[in-house]
């Protein structure tokens, strides 16, 4: 009996030094987001202090996820949920955060961030009804694309996770330092390249380049979606096409996300050339991270217009 | 003589002072030498924590310098935004009012107390039976129900956050039945908890019983245009629902691991295989009406659902579910139903528009009832598999195989055996409409004995959501 209880003792002693080892380990802050460009960022200004995860990957459309329940099981560890916000994940980001029972990061609670907060959105739809499509309320979700958003972005999960470890504000600030002045630094470089281009008409699939095309000074005419979300119908092509002729516009800007069948249908009857390019990290291998990821599509939209 | 002794004691004592004097003084000076070092020790400390508290300042004031940088830059481009913004808004004339009718910009928050949606479904269609033969083959109350159109499912929902500890959902159809009666129907209305401890949810209210996959599964989210004929024998036309409160909680697993145990009114319309309602027929017997005498005489409910992602695109999901209660067949009788269901799906990550996917569901069900004052043993079973092809964007191909049998010499409509093969194909113009097609071969030999019970069924059915999303 006495034995046991020794052991008891020992075995209780030998858990409370475990235990006290493992908290004396710094505790990484666990962030889950939804999307990998918000990912590529957190992980930028989380530094060593940051665990990272994105819910998905650079390939699927972030318009239609099917809510796994893996992904609540993701969500039910995080300490801070990052969300792209403006309505991008609306129709799978609830039942996620509901179904994790992580009360941590509830919409509202200092773990859960709309990394949009502060974002100028674009098209916001004066009034809104389903015959324009798949309309969202609050403005054009694709906000990431624009560097100068990005640091927005940076700068709210900055704070975010100052507010969660106080103790590491000055390492977060420092990176956040770092990474606006690397935007600094590289919308240079970018605007360098772009600037031949500036208020070059051209074509989208999606209403994804808006931003993008904006701070870069080149003008969106058109999509070959009929209407957001609603596939191109032929006789929306052919107007496209017109439309290309009359004003000689030079490239078809194709997220490689959606199918070029309507582009390389409109390059075959008029003088226009695809450029496909990535529009989130990860969705081709090269775009490792954010800068690479606008790097590539500065670097595969300059091709597209000195191509002929 | 004596004076040279006392000189020479004097002399001694003097030498003796003197080092004492001496020694005293050396003392002195030691400790003086002593304080000196502890000063300059003191003061070196104090010039340390000093420097230290410059650079500390000095760091500070970099890093509110880099801030300010940061601050400036941003509302440069902050300005800069601005203005292209104006530019946008006079080129496109679209200038945002950021609000609707039920959420709500204000400040830098959005109000939102509520979700509302609409659901609406038809079909067309008719079948080589009869009226009173669909009837027969169409026991779900939402199903197609006559040759001509059918009204199926009208329905309102709402959810949303009550208070921070509750969330709140509620579903009320208006159905009009194949006579052209029109009923309104709470389907379901009933609260979730969000902030119990241990990851325990309770779920309180009127509510369908979490039994399978489609059970809880509404008619605007089924896959095809009926329900599966298992589900119309366990469970009724409606399905199995009714006042009552569930626990469920999420297992600290490394997979989705959910439980729930629950418990519901077992009497009423909705609760078919169960205290179903006094006088009407049941496999031969004339149900009673049965009081609720004690908490045995209570619907009792469990499932275990199990969700395993095998790779990045492929998710198995696994449940189990149980059903035990009092049946009004006689005083004493009890229903058990047992079931299992497996969903499988493949949706590859690199997709457009997320519409490329396949996925294969099944559910198999058993029921013992015991019937009539002699207990006799009523065994049902019945199983229905079922595949999707999500082939284009938009499109969806559907094919679902019905088996359902019961034992002894059954020849009740929902007892007797019965297969059935549907083939569907879906068009969603958007993701709040859709336009399905469906052909189903029945085998159902009780209806018509002249054609060995084969029927074949064409139904259109058309239907829209309306909702904020």
């Amino acid at each position: 009996m006495r034995k046991l209880l020794f052991m008891v003792i020992i075995f209780m002693a030998s858990l409370f030094i475990i235990q006290n080892a493992a908290a004396a380990f710094e505790k990484k802050v666990e962030i889950v987001t939804t999307t990998s460009d918000i990912k590529s960022i957190a992980e930028m200004i989380g530094g060593n202090k940051v665990e990272v995860l994105s819910l998905t990957v650079g390939t699927q459309n972030p318009h239609f996820i099917d809510p796994k329940p893996s992904y609540m099981l993701k969500a039910r560890k995080a300490d801070l949920f990052i969300s792209n916000g403006l309505e991008l994940e609306v129709s799978w980001e609830s039942s996620i955060i509901e179904g994790s029972r992580n009360s941590k990061i509830k919409v509202g609670a200092p773990g859960y961030l709309d990394a949009s907060r502060g974002i100028q959105p674009l098209e916001i739809p004066q009034m809104v009804d389903r015959s324009s499509g798949d309309i969202h309320v609050f403005g054009n979700p694709h906000y990431i694309l624009d560097p100068i958003n990005a640091k927005i972005v940076a700068r709210n999960i900055a704070e975010a996770l100052s507010a969660l470890l106080p103790q590491q504000y000055e390492y977060f600030q420092q990176n956040l330092f770092e990474f606006n002045k690397k935007v600094d630094q590289k919308m240079s470089v970018w605007r360098g390249k772009l600037m031949p281009y500036d208020g070059e008409r051209i074509i989208t699939y999606h209403k994804t380049w808006s931003y993008f095309a904006a701070r870069f000074g080149l003008k969106i005419v058109s999509q070959l979606e009929t209407k957001p979300g609603i596939p191109p119908s032929a006789n929306h092509l052919r107007e496209i096409i017109e439309l290309i002729k009359n004003n000689k516009i030079k490239v078809i800007l194709q997220e490689n996300l959606y199918s070029d069948d309507a582009a390389k249908f409109v390059a075959k009857r008029a003088d226009v050339h695809i450029v496909k390019a990535p529009t989130s990290v990860g969705a081709i291998r090269e775009a490792g991270d954010y800068f690479t990821l606008i790097d590539i599509i500065v670097d595969r939209v300059v091709g597209g217009f000195s191509h002929d | 003589m004596q004076r040279s002794f006392i000189l020479k004691i004097f002399l001694v004592l003097c030498w003796l002072c003197g080092t004492i004097v001496q020694s005293s003084s050396l003392e002195a000076s030691d400790n003086l030498a002593a304080d000196v070092e502890a000063m300059k020790v003191q003061m070196e400390n104090v010039q340390r924590e000093h420097n230290e508290m410059i650079r500390k300042m000095q760091e500070r004031i970099e890093i509110l310098e880099k801030q300010k940088e940061t601050r400036i830059s941003e509302i440069e481009n902050k300005e800069e935004f601005k203005r292209e913004i104006i530019r946008d808004k006079r080129a496109e004339s679209a200038v945002g009012t950021r609000s609707d009718l039920f959420s709500k910009q204000v400040g830098f928050g959005t109000v939102r107390l509520m979700d509302i949606s609409f659901d609406s479904l038809f079909t067309a269609g008719g079948s080589t039976a009869n009226d009173s033969g669909i009837d027969l083959l169409q026991a779900g109350a939402h199903d197609p129900k006559k040759r001509g159109f059918t009204v199926q499912n009208l329905e309102f929902s709402m959810q949303g956050a009550i208070d921070p500890y509750i969330n709140g959902e509620a579903h009320i159809i208006y159905q009009i039945d194949k006579d052209g009666e029109s009923s309104l129907e709470v389907e379901e209305v009933f609260l979730t908890t969000q902030t119990l401890p241990f990851d325990l949810q309770v779920k309180a209210g009127t509510y369908f019983t979490e039994f399978g996959r489609l059970n809880t599964q509404h008619p605007h989210s089924w896959d095809f245009v009926d329900q599966p004929i298992v589900n119309s024998r366990m469970f009724g036309g409606d399905g199995l629902r009714g006042p009552g409160a569930r626990l469920s909680w999420l297992a600290p697993l490394p997979w989705y691991s959910e439980v729930f145990g629950g418990v519901q009114n077992a009497n009423g319309e909705t609760a078919f295989s169960f205290l179903y309602v006094a006088g009407e027929d049941f496999a031969g017997n004339t149900l009673i009406a049965r009081d609720v005498q004690s908490t045995k005489d209570l619907l009792y409910s469990t499932r275990w659902l199990n969700s395993v992602d095998l790779s990045e695109e492929l998710t198995l999901n696994l449940g189990a579910s149980s059903l035990w209660g009092p049946n009004s067949s006689a005083t004493e009788t009890q229903t058990r139903i047992y079931g299992t269901d497996i969903y499988l799906k493949w949706k590859p990550v690199v997709n457009e528009n997320g519409s490329h996917f396949v996925s294969w569901q099944t559910e198999l069900i058993k029921r013992d009832y015991e019937a009539g004052e002699d207990k006799i043993k009523l065994k049902d079973s019945g199983i229905y598999t079922q595949m999707l092809w999500g082939f284009k964007q938009n499109w969806v191909a559907g094919l679902r195989y019905d088996l359902a049998d019961g034992n002894g010499e059954a020849t009740d409509y929902l007892r007797d055996r019965r297969d059935r093969v549907s083939s569907n194909l879906t068009w969603y113009p958007t993701e709040f409409s859709k336009i399905r097609l469906q052909y189903s071969y029945d085998r159902a030999e009780h209806i018509n004995e002249d054609r060995d019970g084969d029927e074949h069924s064409l139904w259109l059915q058309y239907g829209f959501n309306m909702n904020l999303y």
